[in-house]
């Protein structure tokens, strides 16, 4: 299966979403800022990679995840993806997308903009990192939600 | 809808871009949240024809589109993607947004207008991407 994380911009909380997935990161604890910073594409990708969709390696079931970011146009990626899937003759149990803007906060969102948009990562990677601590616990309830819904 | 009437050969003449426009499966029905989902319209020389609305995001769906296509590609299949949106003119826009307001004769006459507007345009448009058609006056 291949399992797609999406959010606006694909640079933190699809990343941080993926990671725990993978295993890279901690489900009994918050982890620390050098963890998160050093994950791969972590506040890295700007506007001109939103729709880019990359692969973040497979889990322990052999699934494939990716992370993408699609802007506002969550409905419209979902649509298009499941509607391409389709004409390649996959299903939902094939392709499952995972939109992660329900536990994106305001800090995320402010810190995503001042880092990737106005380019000044000193002020706005503090305040990600903060964010991404503050709705750690509900992305590592979604991740879990995801395995045990594909493993069923 | 109308580069994939120019390519298979549904639409060969300016005044027939009225009536190819309302003959559209599901023309001035289609509802706002469907957008993005593929719609086939044809095949034409052993290749098939979709179409993806895209709304205001049209490069980073043609983006996502051509990624996924890596992603799941399953055969060896060759495949082309081709945004058109660039076509689009101020007429179709004002029919999509009185479409968003409910006032569908009104979108609907718009839609048609632009149409007629925006048929050169495509026409060249996939002529640039290698797809020959003819379009006559």
């Amino acid at each position: 299966m291949k399992i797609i994380y999406h959010c606006y911009g694909g640079a933190h909380s699809s990343i941080t979403a993926a990671s725990i997935h993978l295993g890279w990161l901690p489900t009994d604890r918050v982890p620390s800022t050098e963890e998160l910073v050093s994950l791969p594409y972590f506040d890295r990708p700007v506007g001109k990679d939103h729709g880019n969709i990359r692969f973040m390696g497979k889990d322990e079931f052999k699934n494939e995840v990716y992370v993408t970011g699609r802007r506002n146009a969550s409905r419209v990626f979902e649509n298009m993806a499941y509607g391409v899937s389709q004409i390649y003759g996959l299903g939902s149990n094939d392709v499952r997308l995972v939109s992660v803007m329900p536990y994106v906060n305001w800090k995320m969102m402010l810190g995503g903009f001042t880092s990737r948009k106005l380019m000044i990562t000193s002020i706005g990677r503090p305040i990600i990192l903060a964010g991404v601590k503050y709705s750690y616990w509900q992305i590592v309830t979604l991740v879990q939600r995801v395995k045990t819904t594909i493993c069923l | 809808m109308l580069a994939a009437g120019l390519y298979l050969g549904l639409l060969k003449r300016k005044d027939e871009v009225s009536d190819f426009i309302k003959s559209l499966r599901g023309f001035g029905h289609i509802r706002y949240r469907e957008i993005g989902t593929p719609y086939f319209v044809g095949t034409g020389n052993n290749v098939e024809v979709y179409t993806i609305g895209v709304a205001k995001e049209s490069s980073l769906i043609e983006r996502a589109v051509n990624e996924l296509i890596n992603v799941i590609d399953v055969d060896d299949k060759e495949k082309k993607v081709i945004n058109v949106s660039s076509a689009l003119s101020p007429w179709t826009k004002a029919g999509i947004l009185l479409r968003r307001l409910h006032m569908m004769a009104a979108a609907n006459w718009f839609i048609q207008v632009g149409a007629r507007a925006e048929v050169d345009k495509v026409a060249k448009l996939l002529k640039r991407h290698g797809m020959e058609n003819e379009i006559l006056e």
